[in-house]
């Protein structure tokens, strides 16, 4: 060892007297400057040598170098400029931006790199792309901009973040959610709680090469977001401001009109057995089936006994349509100011910002207010100290009760409430009723004999807007966190950093239930649930950076990791309120429950990374991790992963450099092992047995089996890619195939319920998921006046289960060897039949071969070979159909246009295959449940023998007429989206100079702007098992103004 | 140079040494015990017992459940869907799709898989009692092991019973030595493969050894602390219910007899008090629901009473069968809970004759019409509620017209007095069962006289009457049909066709396969001892 270093300083030192008798040496000095200002820290060195310098904090060097030696000046951000020492003793410079630049600095695991030299797959996403997006969620902004990753669009509750799932879902019951770093530690708190202007870099990380170091953290991905630093120079601030109107992004479904409504009524009455088909009985009673009467036409003359609408009939209610009273135009304001500066041995960056959003639903909104405080400061040359503080305060007020499934849900009530209910009560005569203030006052469906009213048959004595209006959903959410670091320069190369974070999310969940209408009634309901997280990381780093003899350049780093997630929780439930308005336990006098836990997570790990290259010309890398998890028991807690990576940048080879169309060429693959630990319970490998109180004595119940033999899944991975820049650059991409074998996956395996528990945790079953990657880039124009770049992503995925104990159902899927996790296993429809109207189902059954049955489902067929159908969806059974979910690729396309000083940016993205179960759709397609809303589609419903629909005869309380799980509700999931559009304008240095400002830009930004989509209503984006309920809050979109001013 | 490789060597060892102590990934839930401490003394295993008699009414707390409560849902749900307790309204859905006989014809269904699931972790936790005192070694003869010992048994028997009676063919209407029954499980843990479906006699022969296991322990057994906790009463009660369903009538009437031991028959005014709490006299095996407890909307008087605050109950009031209610004696003041006048105020009311005077037959004018409905809702304080024609007040709530909790009976001594009559008039001892019916009957109806029933047939068709008035909304219905083998038909019952659908008649149950319960879809797909070849 000693004996290595001798001869390595030898060496350098041999080197360098050779170079100093090469020529004279002088003195060489001068300013360097961006346009704007000095720029310091630009480092200058003597190409070909180690001999170098730094600009000082006015933009001054001074270097010693020979006549004919060439200076390189080289500053993060910055074009590289080379400049020959000539005659004179003074250069100076002024040096531009580099956007390519920017992004060839990678964040990567515990450091950083470039991407010449990374050996794995990323895609970063950088402050300049961030800034055309106005998004709430920083994450929204990756969509589109790598491949490989799946988005599920937010919802439309303001503060909503979208989740991102990374190259497929490796894992049958584990989290698929990505590991999120924010500035080199876990973070678990909302990424909503990140301002996006605060946000220098995402990376996100895909393969096992660049995911390993975090072990067994990484086997869904990880997503690095490193905040602004300060910089050296002078300070400067940031300034911008937006305004903008949030509106609905996704259409409805197609509903039918009252009158429609009351027909198809009355024909679904009209064919219940219990009638008998009796038309005249059908006009005469189905009023007193639906309840209300919204025209100016007698009870019993509302439907003809042709099944048509009264012609005398006109509709006089008010207040029909429920989407009217509830969405609104929603606005959304944002203010962000941000001051960078440093000097010789500091830099600090601060920022602060403002977010208020008021949703296109009533009762929705969110604030949030940021403040960030980055600071480093090396008050040694070999000691560097800092670290940032960072709070996010939200307040969000939004239509959750309950949450989809709950039976106010105002989606569901917007859409599945026939239109023949008014929001408010009306008179006989189609008047609104008017309390003694004058106010309309909520129909609750109770029925009133005086206004001709029934009990409505859809939840009578609910109200899904009265309820949200008078109930209160109020969250608010405190983050704060730090993180301080101190780095020792032990020798040259030589770094030792340690690091302590921590994380606090604060929660308070109020929520009331009003004592007029619903649960919370008659007395007033109240919960509060607070939460406490804190999430401590400590690491200490030890990195080894050397060049010898200028062709080996070595990178090692050694660390230890230790991560501990503490929660606590409070939750308790009062009713029978004293006044209105008060929002505290103190106001509510009984009922009181009160209920709290607490959980402890951690984790502690150990790892090392060694990068070598060659020359810039061959790179190796390899990393190892050994980490141990409070999740397992002890015996089986500690677990190793580690990943090898290589790359090859063929364009620096010799042969290439008379291929004068290749600029960049590089070849890259990656292997290895990252794992998951994460089933949702941190006490899963446990068996235990749960408080639970008997008339307040003491109690507990078996609740869970555990497994103490239960261990880490792991994802073994492998990755090859190339990656070129062609043409000058002119076109630049990269192709690349990935595939991730998940092994011994974490599995709640369904137990016989028979057995007193449903699940047991195992270590079952193997999976696959593969895909091409291919990003295009065409920088088409590059001038003066006119830039132009189109962008263009390909994803494509498949999943496969290649090994597992026993099939397992679940919901519309089925688990089952050799078909993909999200393979539908649903009845099928064989249509409806033309002589009755009937929904038919092909009908399946056990294969069962010399006795046994092999699992699998087989056709029954009939004499001449076709498949039999019945009318008995339950006669019919399940099978597969032979559609996933996921979608055969998805991509995206996106445009950069400047002409002088306006810009245009837009972005498409698409997906192309999979299916979507339309539960939005199927709800809407019932056979007739008095009280529901019906699509238009019904209108085609068979009527006489004969007929060829595929929509089946109406009837009440007939389930065989529409089962949701069939594939008569699988539909084409492609679709186009219109995700984001920025229209800038920068005013140029005449006016700005007149402002004294650096920078002056106006722009407009469309978000989620239009969507198409096989059926109006569907959100292709909803679930990655393809299901939805239509009554969710539907993605908005955000149409915005804004100013950008830097001085 | 060696300054420089001191420092490193520094370094590493600093990355090294800050490695965390041993326990730092020790960590536990604090909301949990763990399983293994779970039975570690006697005073543990009572905790366990005590999950189970809170699970009697909890909403399901288990991973997986709807949150079904308990016996506050079986209870109703077995009478609904025979149509004994009669939905007027379709309100706002509960249990309707299973009065349509649309839920336990469904493997699929929740009422299937949650009635399964939860009694078979009754089943798992009671294996767990039995085999961990045995592994022990306890002394059973220990007052508290005898009383855990008799409670595990107990909770076997009673929860195996609810299955055999429910999943399979009626013992007495089907072959129980071929019939297939239910999987038997008398050991719980992995590898969780659980069991074939043994046949119905061989499960009744594990039952009746449980029961009688359960009584021989508890006559050493401590004396329960409250009435949530089986007793020997109880044991007693559920061994009555198992022999009755089995036509083991001698061994029914003594069972029932030793059940009812000190539990009094009520009066008139505690009769009508609205069965909402365990300390009525008869109460043999009740749960207490307190406040903190309370299940809200998922309560047995949510599903049942007509003055529970809830929308179930506002919109959809639950009547009595009209020809049962003819049959009530003007001297019976079990007559006067039901209001055979009440006016039909519920426009949606699935007779069609709700929302006014005009539509209810019983009124000719609106004045009389919400005057009568003004009496009824304010006398209960259920201002807002619908009234509808014989609707009962048999369960009524302490707090008329709130959500606050109450009490939930799971046995109450007149039903061992029907048992005891229903036994002996099987086994054709006429004065027997006359003599086990007389004292209810004159605690009911001061002009009872039992002689009238006179012989077998007589008597029958008054016990079953008796039982469905006596024991109206408390959980009996569906499997008196079975035993009885009697069908379904509500055309004169006042129940709606258009509302019952499928439910509005059924032929018996000893030719009508559509009575037993279809195997939960979850334990065919995780059970490789059953195949969709054992399905109902």
């Amino acid at each position: 060892m000693k004996q290595g270093y001798k001869s390595v300083i030898m060496l350098l030192l041999f080197f360098s007297s050779i170079v100093g008798l090469q020529a004279q040496e002088k003195t060489v000095s001068g300013t360097v400057t961006d346009g704007s200002g000095p720029l310091p820290g630009v480092t200058v060195l003597i190409k070909g040598t180690t001999t170098g310098t730094e600009t000082d904090f006015d933009g001054n060097y001074t270097i010693k170098a020979a006549q004919g030696n060439i200076l390189v000046f080289s500053f993060l951000g910055m074009k590289t400029v080379e400049r020959s020492v000539g005659t004179s003793s003074r250069i100076d410079l002024v040096m531009t931006e580099d956007a390519n630049v920017l992004d060839e600095v990678v964040v990567v695991a515990f450091g950083t790199t470039t991407k010449e030299a990374f050996t794995g797959s990323a895609t970063v996403v950088g402050a300049k792309e961030l800034a055309l997006r106005t998004v709430t969620s920083p994450i929204a902004a990756i969509e589109g901009k790598a491949t490989g990753v799946q988005f599920l669009s937010a919802s439309g509750q303001p503060g909503s973040s979208p989740s991102i799932v990374i190259r497929g879902v490796g894992t049958l019951n584990g989290s698929s959610a990505p590991l999120y770093i924010v500035d080199g530690m876990q973070f678990e708190g909302s990424l909503n709680s990140i301002n996006q202007n605060d946000v220098a870099s995402m990376t996100v990380l895909k393969d096992a090469a660049s995911t390993s170091l975090y072990g067994s953290r990484a086997a869904n991905g990880v997503v690095i977001i490193t905040t602004k630093s300060g910089r050296k120079g002078a300070l400067k601030v940031n300034f911008s401001s937006q305004f903008g109107v949030i509106s609905r992004a996704i259409d409805d479904y197609k509903t039918v009109g009252a009158g429609e409504y009351y027909e198809l009524a009355w024909e679904a009455y009209r064919n219940t057995s219990t009638i008998g088909g009796d038309p005249a009985l059908a006009s005469a009673s189905i009023y007193n089936r639906l309840g209300y009467n919204p025209f100016d036409v007698a009870n019993d003359q509302i439907v003809g006994v042709d099944g048509k609408i009264n012609p005398n009939a006109n509709l006089i209610s008010k207040s029909l349509n429920w989407k009217d009273v509830m969405e609104r135009t929603g606005t959304r304001e944002n203010h962000s100011i941000s001051i960078a500066g440093g000097g010789e041995n500091h830099k600090v960056f601060f920022s602060s910002s403002y977010l208020k959003e008021t949703g296109y639903v009533i009762e929705s909104d969110f604030d949030r207010i940021t403040t960030r405080l980055n600071a480093e400061f090396s008050p040694k040359e070999w000691l560097t100290v800092g670290g940032n503080i960072n709070l996010a305060l939200t307040d969000r007020h939004g239509p959750t009760s309950g949450g989809t499934g709950s039976i106010v849900n105002p989606f569901n009530w917007a859409l599945n409430l026939a239109p023949i209910y008014p929001v408010y009560i009306n008179d006989q005569n189609g008047n609104l009723v008017l309390d003694a203030a004058g106010q309309p006052q909520y129909d609750l469906g109770t029925g009133n004999a005086a206004y001709n009213t029934q009990s409505r048959p859809y939840n009578p004595g609910r109200h899904g807007i009265a309820e949200l209006i008078l109930n209160e959903d109020i969250v608010k959410h405190n983050n704060v966190g730090f993180r301080n670091f101190a780095e020792i320069t032990l020798m040259d190369g030589l770094k030792a950093k340690v690091a302590y974070g921590r994380d606090i999310q604060e929660r308070i969940t109020k929520g009331y239930e009003n004592q007029v209408v619903g649960d919370g009634a008659p007395t007033g309901r109240y919960s509060e649930t607070r939460y406490r997280r804190t999430v401590e990381n400590f690491n200490q780093i030890l990195s080894y950076n050397k060049s010898f003899n200028d062709v080996h350049n070595v990178d090692v780093t050694l660390g230890h990791e230790s991560f501990d997630r503490k929660y606590t929780q409070l939750n308790g439930i009062a009713n029978t309120q004293t006044a209105t308005g008060i929002y505290e336990f103190a106001n509510f006098a009984a009922g009181d429950n009160v209920g709290g836990f607490s959980t402890d997570r951690t984790l502690e790990g150990y790892f090392a990374r060694a990068n070598y290259n060659f020359d810039s010309k061959y790179y190796l890398s390899a990393s190892f991790r050994r980490d141990g998890t409070s999740v397992f028991d002890s015996d089986v807690r500690w677990g190793n992963f580690y990943s090898v990576g290589g790359s090859w940048r063929i364009d620096q080879e010799e042969f290439m450099s008379n291929v004068s169309f290749v600029n960049r060429l590089k070849l890259r693959a990656s292997y290895g092992e990252v794992g998951n630990d994460n089933l949702g319970n941190f006490y899963i490998s446990q068996a235990l047995y749960t408080i639970l109180s008997n008339a307040g004595s003491p109690g507990i119940f078996w609740s869970s089996t555990g497994n103490s033999s239960l261990t880490w899944e792991n994802q073994v991975s492998w990755d090859v890619a190339l990656e070129f820049g062609l043409f000058n650059n002119k076109l630049e991409g990269s192709v690349e195939f990935y595939n991730k074998n998940s092994v011994d996956l974490l599995f709640n395996q369904p137990i016989p319920t028979s057995e007193g528990l449903n699940q047991a945790p195992f270590n079952i079953g193997d999976m696959y998921n593969r895909g091409v990657e291919v990003s295009l880039t065409g920088n088409l124009f590059k001038t003066k006046d006119f830039d132009w770049s189109l962008t263009t992503q390909v994803s494509t995925f498949k999943n496969e289960i290649t090994k597992l104990a026993a099939p397992s159902d679940n919901g519309s899927k089925r688990w089952e060897v050799g078909r993909s996790r999200y393979d539908y296993y649903i009845y099928h429809w064989a249509g409806v039949d033309p002589a009755n109207g009937d929904s038919l189902y092909y009908m399946f059954e056990d294969e069962v071969v010399d006795g046994a049955n092999t699992g699998n489902r087989i056709p029954v067929l009939n004499t001449d070979g076709t498949q039999k159908t019945t009318n008995d969806y339950q006669d019919a059974g399940e099978a597969y159909t032979g559609d996933s979910s996921i979608p055969d690729l998805i991509g995206s396309v996106s445009n950069s246009l400047r002409y002088k000083q306006f810009t245009l940016d837009f972005l498409f993205t698409f997906g192309v295959g999979g299916k979507i179960l339309d539960g939005g759709y199927s709800s809407l397609m019932h056979s007739g449940t008095y009280g529901s809303n019906l699509h238009v589609d019904a209108l085609n419903a068979w009527r006489a023998p004969g007929d060829i629909t595929d929509v089946p005869r109406l009837e009440t309380g007939n389930p065989n007429q529409r089962v949701g799980g069939s594939t008569r509700f699988l539909t084409d999931a492609s679709y186009l989206s219109l995700r984001n559009v920025n229209f800038g304008y920068s005013f140029d240095s005449d006016l700005t100079n007149k402002l004294k400002v650096d920078n002056l830009r106006l722009f407009m930004t469309g978000e989620n702007l239009f969507i198409s989509a096989k059926r109006k209503g569907i959100n292709p984006q909803q679930s990655l098992a393809g299901t939805q309920g239509g009554n969710s809050f539907s993605p908005a979109s955000v149409f915005s103004f804004g100013v950008n001013v830097s001085f | 140079m060696l300054k420089k490789i001191n420092l490193l060597f520094l370094a590493v060892s600093l990355v090294l040494v800050t490695g965390c102590s041993d326990d730092f990934l020790e960590t536990k839930p604090t909301n949990a015990i763990a399983a293994a401490d779970a039975y570690a003394s006697p005073e543990n295993m009572f905790l366990v017992l005590n999950g189970l008699h809170r699970q009697m009414f909890a909403q399901s707390p288990l991973p997986g459940t709807v949150s079904r409560p308990g016996q506050q849902y079986f209870m109703p749900m077995f009478d609904v869907y025979c149509g004994d307790l009669i939905h007027s309204a379709p309100g706002n859905g509960w249990m309707r799709a299973g009065l349509q006989w649309l839920n336990h014809t469904s493997s699929t269904s929740r009422s299937v898989r949650d009635l399964w699931y939860e009694r078979y972790h009754f089943i798992a936790t009671a294996n767990n009692l039995i085999n961990k005192i045995a592994e022990a070694g306890y002394p059973t003869t220990d007052p508290q092991i005898a009383n855990i010992l008799g409670q595990a048994y107990a909770y076997r028997a009673w929860a195996y019973h609810q299955l055999v009676s429910t999943y399979a063919k009626g013992y007495l209407i089907g072959n129980p030595a071929t019939d297939a029954g239910i999987p038997l499980i008398l050991t719980t843990g992995a590898p969780y493969t659980s069991e074939p479906r043994s046949t119905v006699q061989v499960v009744y022969d594990q039952i009746e050894a449980d029961i009688n296991a359960s009584i021989a322990a508890f006559q050493d057994a401590s004396a329960p602390s409250d009435k949530s906790q089986l007793s020997i009463n109880a044991a007693y009660g559920i061994k009555a219910r198992i022999s009755l369903s089995k036509g083991d009538w001698a061994v029914a009437a003594s069972a029932a007899v030793s059940a009812r031991a000190g539990f009094s028959l009520l009066d008139e005014s505690a009769w009508k008090s609205g069965f909402n709490s365990v300390d009525l006299s008869e109460v043999i095996w009740g749960g207490k629901v307190i406040d903190a407890e309370t299940t809200y909307y998922q309560s047995y008087f949510y599903f049942i009473s007509n003055t529970f605050n809830g929308s179930q109950n506002r919109g959809n009031p639950k009547i009595v069968n009209i020809e049962r209610y003819n049959q009530i004696p003007a001297t019976d003041y079990r007559k006067d809970v039901f209001l055979p006048l009440a006016p039909n105020t519920n426009g949606s009311a699935s007779n069609g004759q709700g929302g006014s005077s005009a539509t209810d037959p019983n009124y000719s004018n609106d004045t009389d019409f919400w005057n009568a409905w003004g009496d009824i809702v304010s006398q209960y304080s259920t201002t807002g509620h619908n009234t509808h024609p014989y609707m009962h007040l048999k369960f009524k709530q302490k707090n008329t017209g709130t959500i606050d909790p109450d009490d939930v009976i799971y046995m109450r001594s007149s039903e061992m007095y029907l048992i005891e009559a229903e036994a002996k008039a099987m086994l054709g001892d006429v004065a027997g069962a006359q003599a086990a019916l007389r004292p209810l009957g004159e605690a009911r109806d001061t002009a009872y006289d039992v002689a009238v029933f006179s012989s077998q047939s007589l008597l029958m068709d008054h016990i079953k009457f008796q039982r469905h008035v006596e024991l109206y909304g408390e959980g009996f219905s569906w499997h008196d049909h079975i035993r009885w083998d009697v069908g379904i038909d509500l055309t004169n019952s006042g129940a709606s066709q258009v509302l019952y659908q499928d439910g509005f008649t059924q032929g018996k149950p000893s030719v009508n396969d559509a009575w037993i319960w279809k195997i939960p879809q979850e334990e065919i797909d995780a059970n490789p001892n059953i195949s969709e070849a054992d399905q109902n």
